[in-house]
């Protein structure tokens, strides 16, 4: 009988450390699994905020250069002369009216009405931005100087596409930037923080120094480890609003995902699961207690 | 405690604690199961009602436009002012589309007199389209930016009424219709657009476009969310309009095959998926759309922290959001008992 329970022992403990070890193998696999998953939601979510950005400032600049396009110009006209009177078409559309917020346009050089408009038509427009503010510009000329510029409030354009995108979740905080790290808007907890710095002081140093900083990792789609208000978050990257053949130019939507609830969320059992091994364990015990109880009802072991 | 060894006082007094202890283990995990279950079939019962609902009024709506459509499409064919030949050749630019030789009656049609049919007044637009994409006679609520015509061959409404690819036939749409919901190009704001084909080879395209305020501004209780989708799982309405046609559900529900079987196979039911990572209940039914379904779901973790919380017996009741749009559908439980009768879709804050 001791002989029986002897080898009983061994069997069992060597079962027991093999069930361990593939309920572990299982559980590992199972957490990179997740991690990567996380990972590409996180990047897919980004890049979905990347394409509604960017086809929201196309959608401003078509509305903004139909309304232009369709407005004629007179032999000799200035071409303040003349976007006055497309500032008072884009009024009579109601474009603000239905909250888009557009300024009044502006051009950054001594040109008529008739090149101004030419140069719309001829040239590929490009975004940008200046403070606060969503920069659409069309070069007019050879001259980098002269281009027509129009600004956006980018509260007033991001605010609801942003706001939605923090209660889906993922992101703790969303912001735009430019390629430098100049945040142009954010949103979520960290917002304010992020507003107040650059994001290029944000990325450590160690992950600067192979050159370029952070416009290194703006000009594509990359995760970085940063540290913000003494917290750690996983900084995603991806860029947007490129158009045409605009390269240099263009702006960074960013995603901040607590590192810890990402590692958390890695780490998330199955609620059935849990259950299931809550009554396996159950199971285990009331049969072991019943296997033993009669030897200890009749005073034998 | 041995085999020759007396049971004592404090073995009975620890074994009555030990199963009291376990007996109330057991009760508030069989009341927790309970609860759960018993929250889960009312969450299913009303993500069937929100589909069902969803569906009556999508279909009625669109009916509705169909039905105006095509009759203003008809009457404008007819109308002598479609004679006019500047509109036998295909405009070139933004000036000469706006050339309208039916302007008079498109301006009455735009202050919703005159029409031939009133089945579906809230349309913000009516536009026939030449072949090369140019709105060439427009009524639309004007002063807005909706006035202008403009160049719409890039949109899929368009193509597929130009090459009678992709079109949905009904009572009110006998010749085909289109349905595309995307962001407009004049207000910036999301908009639906119902086309269909019309006998004229000079203006090939009649569309509408109209709110669809059920869809774009739904009013949902906390926890809800629903999605129409086509076969492709390609979202096109979503209770959360930023993400209008810029997601694919089958990506986000990581390919739940059972989600894909039934809106592949037109099917309705219940299901449990991942949803951008988060776990969640959902039901699928098919709409009048051919190959769309509509999607409706549920976050399974505010049912599971209610249970968890103790709180759970008595249903929360879910506040009727005061309605910014036109859909009804706010739920109202009332006093009614979790599961002791059907639930009631209360018409809050609706207006015309």
């Amino acid at each position: 009988m001791r002989d029986v329970w002897k080898s009983w022992s061994v069997v069992g403990s060597l079962l027991g450390v093999l069930a361990l070890s593939a309920l572990g193998l299982t559980y590992w696999s199972n957490v990179k699994e997740r991690e990567h998953y996380l990972q590409s939601r996180n990047f897919r979510l980004l890049a979905v905020l990347a394409s509604r950005t960017e086809n929201l400032l196309a959608n401003r600049a078509r509305i903004f250069h139909d309304i232009v396009v369709g407005q004629t110009t007179q032999s000799g006209e200035t071409s303040e002369r003349w976007l006055e009177t497309v500032t008072q078409r884009l009024r009579e559309a109601g474009t603000n009216e239905n909250g888009l917020n557009l300024s009044v346009p502006e051009v950054t050089a001594n040109l008529s009405a008739r090149q101004v408009r030419a140069g719309l038509v001829r040239s590929e427009m490009r975004a940008s931005a200046h403070g606060s503010a969503l920069r659409l510009e069309w070069p007019l000329s050879e001259s980098p100087a002269a281009v027509l510029g129009l600004r956006i409030p980018a509260d007033t354009a991001l605010g609801a596409l942003f706001e939605s995108r923090v209660r889906q979740g993922a992101f703790d905080t969303v912001a735009l930037a430019t390629s430098d790290g100049t945040v142009v808007y954010a949103a979520g907890r960290r917002a304010g923080q992020l507003r107040a710095t650059s994001l290029a002081a944000v990325v450590p140093s160690s992950t600067s120094e192979g050159g370029g900083g952070f416009g290194r990792y703006a000009s594509t789609i990359a995760d970085v480890d940063v540290r913000l208000a003494g917290a750690a978050y996983r900084m995603f990257m991806q860029p947007c609003c490129r158009f045409g053949s605009d390269a240099g130019h263009g702006l960074v939507v960013v995603g901040l995902a607590d590192a810890d609830a990402l590692y958390v969320a890695s780490l998330a059992i199955s609620p059935v699961l849990v259950l299931g091994g809550v009554c396996f364990v159950l199971a285990a015990f009331a049969a072991g207690r019943s296997s033993r109880w009669p030897s200890w009802a009749h005073g034998s072991a | 405690m041995g085999t020759r060894q007396r049971v004592m006082r404090r073995d009975v007094v620890l074994l009555c604690l030990s199963s009291l202890f376990g007996l109330g283990l057991g009760t508030i995990l069989l009341l927790s199961v309970a609860a759960y279950a018993r929250l889960s079939a009312d969450i299913d019962g009303q993500l069937r009602e929100l589909g069902d609902q969803i569906d009556q009024r999508f279909t009625r709506e669109v009916g509705s436009a169909a039905a105006q459509l095509s009759a203003m499409r008809d009457a404008l064919l007819e109308a002598p002012c479609l004679g006019d030949p500047r509109l036998s050749k295909p405009a070139v630019d933004q000036a000469s589309a706006t050339i309208d030789p039916c302007e008079a009656l498109t301006t009455r049609w735009s202050g919703r007199n005159d029409l031939p049919v009133r089945t579906y007044l809230d349309f913000t637009a009516f536009a026939l389209i030449d072949p090369g994409g140019w709105q060439r006679v427009k009524a639309a609520r004007g002063a807005n930016g909706t006035d202008r015509h403009v160049l719409v061959a890039d949109r899929g409404y368009f193509r597929a009424a130009l090459t009678h690819e992709g079109l949905w036939r009904s009572a009110a749409c006998p010749s085909g219709c289109g349905l595309e919901s995307h962001w407009s190009w004049t207000t910036g704001k999301p908009q639906v657009v119902l086309s269909t084909p019309t006998s004229n080879p000079s203006l090939p395209v009649a569309a509408l476009a109209m709110p669809m305020e059920p869809l774009l501004k739904p009013v949902l209780p906390p926890g809800f969310e629903f999605a129409v989708v086509d076969e492709g799982g390609q979202v096109h309405f979503h209770s959360d309009i930023e993400r209008n046609v810029h997601e694919n559900l089958f990506i986000e529900t990581d390919r739940t095959p059972r989600l894909q079987s039934l809106m592949g196979s037109h099917g309705a039911g219940l299901l449990n998926t991942a949803y951008w990572g988060r776990p969640y209940r959902a039901y699928v039914r098919p709409t009048a759309m051919p190959g769309w379904s509509i999607v409706t779901l549920h976050e399974k973790q505010p049912t599971r922290a209610l249970v968890l919380s103790g709180s759970s017996l008595p249903w929360p009741r879910i506040p009727c959001r005061s309605s910014s749009g036109r859909f009804p559908s706010c739920w109202s439980r009332g006093s009614a008992a979790p599961g002791s009768g059907p639930i009631r879709f209360a018409t809050c804050g609706t207006r015309r």
